[in-house]
């Protein structure tokens, strides 16, 4: 399904849990969750080459606890206590970091070839001004290896894929020659900043369940947080990008006492938005396994 | 939307032209069940005012009408559906058209059930509003399934379409194309034509078992997982009054599959491949377990009649425990009795209330008696509060709300306001007694608000201040009033802010 | 006839396209799940184009077709490469700051008014504009070597980590070493972009690890708290933390009048009441029978519970409780140039929960919390019938409660509510009976009410 030529296995995707909030840093990661795994997430960060508006929103992705446990549960997944890691990571000696250097400065070799060939076609299309030759080349840019589209820093209001001024310009007379001194990078996961046995030793294993996010993991499901449905979850049949909702779902203990006020109106909201509500719980002593989660739908059916 | 209007026989005499529909204004003139005799203005400036005003004076001393309220009326406590029964015609009227209380346990509000039974017989012209949502609500289900066999139309084109190309590459030699189109081999949700176009004589079906990269089996969607098997397009023509059922309409009979002619249209929702008996007529009684089969339409003409032409009122009004606690103890207005036929004190009407809350309700002997906090009084007190003030609180169990709040009633305009009753627990004594605050999730809060935004009302979260109950039970020795007094009632109103219409 | 049992209400009362209640684009999004092949387009004018998002793209559900999968295709390549981005900073524009959480660990907490106890980030460059609202400088009483220097919140930090603006770095040197006096400074930088001796730049993770934590955690903000900060700076607004012990604004106080000339005005007014209220008969009827003229008379008797009348100074307020306290002060972006150090009084005021650890207010919550907030009545000029709606919905004091979902923001205005104050039983007494709202109306209830859709203020 996927149209990414293969490449070297990868380990586990890792889900950094800070502050106890479960979140997903690396976007391959976070592709392969999506694509193998029916889990989305929720985009939680600001993006950087559109950083004044609240549609688009960036890395990282948070999962729920119970998500990422079922994740962690059926191996998908591993959880990193990302704060220890680093700590850890950071303390070391300067001789460890030789990994994450290295990946800063290709990153900065590959921002530089990419502004020289800008620089470049800018000067051909300057020389030959008569020709009706627009700036062709938009996003398709950068390397296929290299993962970094090309953006001026400040990203004030300017499309990210729009040719940034020449490097040349020499606003700073102490603009040194190595492209290594021209840019600052920041990467976006701390994939190569923090050593494999690092990660190992911070893994975390006591993440909470819910028997809910389990079963509609398990059945292909994908889901959003569904606050604005007025519900815990709002599922859908496939991925978000490309399919409506189908429920809104909430959790319940086996105990809890649901008022049937509320059953009528979560019917009822449901119902008028095309979707169905969801009741579903387990019970606890048989144990949290998908196959023992009771799930109700509920809908209105004068309307 | 048209109003409805009886020109009764009794008032017509009060009207200079008994046929005549009346306005709203003028039915519903009367903001309560209690007259008042307003003398005219007097205007220094216009010396004949003072005439009018001493003519009116006069002639009330002279023969003085009688102490309001005139009219008592008279309910009757029906356990099982915890309300007050009012059966009375006369009262009926009253009670809705002087302030709306009540709700006709035949129709949707207004208690116009006889009228609507006499349109449907032909007896009366005339519009009434149950009949116009029925057809609204055909229309509407039309146009969706002909919106839908469109779009299921597109989709199986573009399967056939896909199909013949796989199929074409597939003689080229081409070996790495990928099997892609086909058709579930379990139809999925939702009812409708969707399972209709995925009988097997469909032209477009190949086996398949992968969607999208994932393994699909019968659980994955929904949770009736064992009936996507059945196809459920059956359709009856029950909706109309007075259709005969053999006519199929709409979109669905259309000769792509054979013996569709056949179905007829039923109530359908998206998720559940079986619903049971949703066929029903208008003017039937809202039932849960009311099964009716097509035939049903044909025997609804052969209701026995008393006599020729005389229909009898099937319908009464139902009044909310609050509602009549509110008649009766705030204005006076209605005496309720018991099974037996005895009066009830407001008292014993307090406490049946109350004690009827819950369910199971707290009448047995080892039943704790209620809190100040019970659902009952809970509720009372927002509805005085309102009531007081002037405005015209009903449920709002059809939006998720306590109540809904109208300026001047539900034939004027919309409600405003939906309202949440919260309980609140200042006092210290709740606190060492160990109770427990409610705590509403803010998903409830925002489903709540959404349903409300759907249908612009504004929510307003009530707070009602609790007495403990050693100073309630106090107070109420003294009566009612004193106890309600204890209770505070603060109003918050709620609204969504969204950033990128404040920037 | 009765509007409200209708069947599907929504198709009768949906609220005008562009007027105040019609649903933001966001909303219309409904799940909050945007498509990023609409991304470039979209932002090709440099400006908002709604019309290019519309509803109804998605499917209900799995197809089977090939023309399906394409589109969902190209949406997650998409996406997938609007998120692939790596943020680089080229050198003209290159804003460096150091993580030094400890400088200030120490201070007190009534010496410290711009927080420097929980400013942890010093920058070393400043560039941009984006310093209006965000940062405050280290006087020299407090710092004398880094006296000048501008100093973050952690909200402030991650935010510009995060929108591509700083490049923030962990120390290898000690501050003094990194950052000399900004009077000695010539502009020159000691250390450059690859000098990683220095200090190492951090991943927006390793930032996310140091500057976001627990509540309470000094030098870190939550996760919510930060969510709403940047919620509101992508917007465009101007915010800040609200101090810590605010003075209610003067406004507010100069409103009450003094303490004697309010027991003898009430004392007076009640004395007077008393002759009018009648006996009420407390085990009911509350309306005694007799002849009545108005109307007015009848809901005298009726008034038995207590009605809350707001006041510009309410008699006890309770200390606002986390979370329900106001968290951000926000100002809306345009207008005069904002003065961080002296800021006008803030547009909105804002208190932050999360879904997964609060509940909707209690009353005792939802009081103090507003009780917090100026009194900010009904505008004098909203007068007559016809406005009760607007007058009733703005309240007497108001307050914003940001509600945090996984990072989905949204916001409530809770306004304090004063039903008591709107008696709508004297219009019973018009003479014709009828209600009128100051317009001649015919029939029907739209007779000049003016459904205070909101104009005005709002």
């Amino acid at each position: 399904m996927t149209t990414v030529t293969a490449r070297p296995p990868r380990p586990l995707p890792r889900i950094s849990k800070i502050a106890g909030r479960y979140l997903v840093f690396d976007h391959e990661d976070a592709s392969v969750l999506r694509r193998e795994a029916n889990t989305n997430g929720s985009l939680v960060g600001t993006l950087p080459q559109q950083p004044t508006q609240n549609m688009f929103l960036g890395l990282p992705i948070e999962l729920r606890p119970e998500e990422a446990e079922a994740l962690v549960h059926k191996n998908l997944a591993r959880v990193v206590d990302d704060v220890a890691a680093h700590q850890a990571a950071l303390l070391r000696s300067p001789e460890s970091r030789t990994a994450y250097i290295q990946s800063l400065r290709r990153d900065k070799a590959a921002a530089h070839r990419v502004l020289a060939e800008r620089a470049a076609q800018k000067a051909a299309v300057a020389a030959g001004k008569a020709g009706g030759r627009k700036k062709s080349k938009p996003k398709a840019e950068p390397a296929a290896a290299s993962n970094a589209p090309l953006a001026p820093s400040d990203g004030d209001d300017t499309m990210f894929a729009s040719a940034p001024p020449a490097v040349s310009s020499a606003s700073s007379p102490r603009v040194a020659d190595s492209p290594m001194d021209n840019f600052g990078v920041t990467l976006t996961s701390s994939r190569d900043l923090i050593p494999p046995d690092v990660d190992r030793e911070f893994e975390v294993s006591d993440t909470p369940q819910g028997p809910l996010a389990r079963y509609l993991q398990d059945g292909g499901y994908h889901t959003t947080p569904g606050l604005r449905f007025g519900s815990e979850y709002s599922v859908y049949p496939g991925d978000p990008l490309r399919f409506h909702a189908h429920f809104m779902a909430n959790q319940y203990d086996w105990d809890e006492e649901i008022p049937i006020l509320d059953i009528i109106e979560g019917g009822r909201l449901a119902t008028a938005v095309k979707k169905a509500f969801v009741i579903a719980g387990s019970d606890p002593s048989k144990g949290e396994a998908p196959e023992n989660v009771t799930a109700y739908s509920i809908e209105w059916a004068g309307m | 939307m048209a109003e409805t209007s009886t020109p009764k026989p009794a008032m017509a005499s009060a009207n200079n032209n008994p046929a005549r529909e009346r306005r709203p204004h003028e039915i519903y003139v009367q903001p309560a069940p209690i007259k008042t005799f307003p003398l005219p203005s007097f205007y220094p400036s216009n010396p004949l005012s003072f005439i009018q005003l001493a003519y009116a004076w006069i002639g009330q001393i002279l023969s003085p009408p009688a102490a309001e309220p005139s009219i008592i009326h008279q309910g009757t406590w029906s356990v099982a559906t915890t309300s007050v029964h009012i059966k009375d015609a006369q009262s009926m009227r009253a009670l809705w058209e002087q302030g709306f209380y009540g709700k006709g346990n035949l129709s949707r509000s207004e208690p116009n059930w006889l009228k609507r039974e006499e349109v449907r017989r032909g007896l009366q012209e005339g519009h009434v509003s149950e009949i116009h949502t029925v057809e609204r609500r055909e229309e509407r289900i039309r146009a969706k399934w002909e919106r839908a066999r469109l779009e299921q139309e597109n989709i199986r084109q573009t399967r056939e379409r896909e199909a013949r190309q796989a199929e074409k590459r597939r003689a080229a030699g081409d070996a790495d194309t990928p099997l892609k189109a086909h058709i579930l081999a379990e139809p999925l949700a939702p009812v409708g034509p969707a399972e209709i176009l995925a009988l097997p004589n469909s032209a477009a079906s190949l086996p398949g078992n992968l969607v999208n990269g994932f393994v699909k089996d019968g659980s994955s969607h929904g949770e009736s997982s064992d009936d996507y098997s059945k196809t459920n397009g059956i359709l009856d023509s029950s909706l109309e009054t007075s259709d005969d059922t053999s006519s199929t309409e709409g979109p669905i009979s259309t000769p792509v599959i054979p013996g569709l002619d056949r179905l007829k249209r039923r109530k359908s929702v998206r998720f559940s491949p079986t619903v049971a008996s949703t066929t029903f007529d208008h003017a039937d009684p809202p039932s849960p377990g009311h099964s009716t089969n097509p035939k049903q339409n044909e025997s609804l003409s052969l209701v026995p009649q008393a006599g020729a032409g005389v229909l009898i009122n099937k319908e009464h009004l139902q009044l909310m425990p609050e509602e009549a606690l509110w008649l009766n103890f705030a204005l006076g207005v209605l005496v309720v009795l018991d099974g037996s036929g005895t009066p009830l004190s407001t008292r014993a009407l307090l406490n049946l209330f109350r004690q009827h809350s819950v369910f199971p309700p707290l009448t047995g002997p080892d039943d704790p008696a209620p809190l100040p906090d019970d659902d009952f009084l809970l509720h009372y007190v927002v509805y005085h509060h309102f009531r007081s003030l002037g405005w015209v609180p009903r449920a709002g169990i059809k939006f998720g709300v306590d109540w809904l709040l109208y300026n001047r009633g539900p034939v004027f305009d919309h409600a405003e306001f939906g309202l949440l009753v919260i309980p609140s627990y200042s006092d210290p004594w709740w606190q060492s007694s160990g109770k427990r605050k409610p705590q509403k999730t803010w998903q409830w809060f925002h489903s709540i608000l959404r349903v409300l935004s759907h249908v612009m009302k504004s929510m307003v979260l009530v707070y009602v201040d609790v007495p403990p109950p050693h100073k309630f039970e106090q107070a109420l020795e003294s009566g009612l009033a004193d106890a309600l007094k204890l209770y505070k009632v603060r109003e918050i109103m709620v609204k969504r802010w969204s950033s990128n219409r404040n920037r | 006839m009765a509007f409200d049992d209708d069947d599907v209400p929504t198709a009768s009362r949906q609220p005008a396209a562009g007027s105040e209640d019609a649903p933001t684009l966001e909303e219309e999004m409904e799940d909050g799940v945007a498509d990023f092949t609409k991304l470039s387009s979209m932002f090709a004018k440099k400006g908002i184009s709604g019309k290019t998002i519309r509803k109804g793209e998605k499917d209900f559900e799995s197809h089977g077709t090939q023309a399906q999968d394409k589109v969902l295709e190209a949406s997650r390549q998409a996406m997938e490469e609007v998120l692939s981005y790596t943020r680089i900073h080229r050198r003209d524009a290159w804003v460096r700051a150091w993580y030094f959480p400890d400088r200030f660990a120490e201070l007190e907490g009534e010496d410290d008014d711009i927080q420097l106890r929980e400013r942890v980030v010093v920058v070393e460059h400043e560039k941009g504009n984006w310093m209006k609202d965000i940062g405050r400088s280290c006087p020299s009483s407090k710092d004398a070597h880094g006296a000048g220097r501008l100093w973050l919140l952690p909200e402030e930090a991650l935010y510009l980590v995060e929108r591509g603006t700083i490049d923030l770095w962990w120390p290898n040197k000690s501050f003094e070493e990194l950052l000399p006096k900004t009077s000695d400074s010539d502009g020159q930088q000691r250390f450059g972009p690859d000098d990683y001796e220095a200090g190492l730049p951090l991943t927006l993770e390793a930032a996310y690890t140091l500057l976001v934590g627990f509540e309470g955690e000094r030098g870190k903000t939550t996760f919510s708290k930060y969510h709403v900060f940047t919620h509101l700076k992508r917007g465009g607004f101007n915010i800040l933390r609200a101090p810590q012990n605010p003075e209610l604004p003067s406004e507010s106080r100069a409103a009450s009048p003094p303490w004697y000339g309010i027991s003898l005005w009430q004392s007076l007014f009640s004395f007077l009441s008393l002759r009018q209220e009648p006996k009420v008969n407390s085990q009911g009827p509350l309306v005694a029978p007799g002849l009545y003229r108005t109307y007015h008379s009848i809901y005298q008797q009726l008034a038995i519970i207590p009605r809350h009348k707001p006041s510009p100074a309410p008699a006890e307020s309770t200390e606002p409780q986390d979370p329900f306290k106001i968290f951000y002060h926000v100002w809306k972006s345009g207008g005069a140039p904002f003065s961080k150090r002296n800021p006008p009084a803030p547009d909105f005021r804002i208190a932050v929960t999360d879904t997964s650890d609060t509940f909707v207010p209690d009353l005792g919550q939802i009081e103090s919390l507003l009780e917090s907030t100026p009194y900010d009545p009904p505008n004098p000029a909203w007068q007559g019938p016809g406005r009760v709606y607007q007058r009733l919905k703005w309240g007497h004091r108001n307050v914003l409660v940001a509600i945090v979902d996984r990072g989905l923001v949204n916001f409530m205005r809770f306004g304090e509510g004063a039903f008591g104050e709107e008696k709508v039983y004297e219009r019973f007494d018009n003479p014709r009976g009828r209600y009128r709202g100051g317009k001649g109306g015919r029939g029907g209830g739209r007779g000049g009410r003016g459904r205070g859709r909101g104009k005005g203020r709002r």
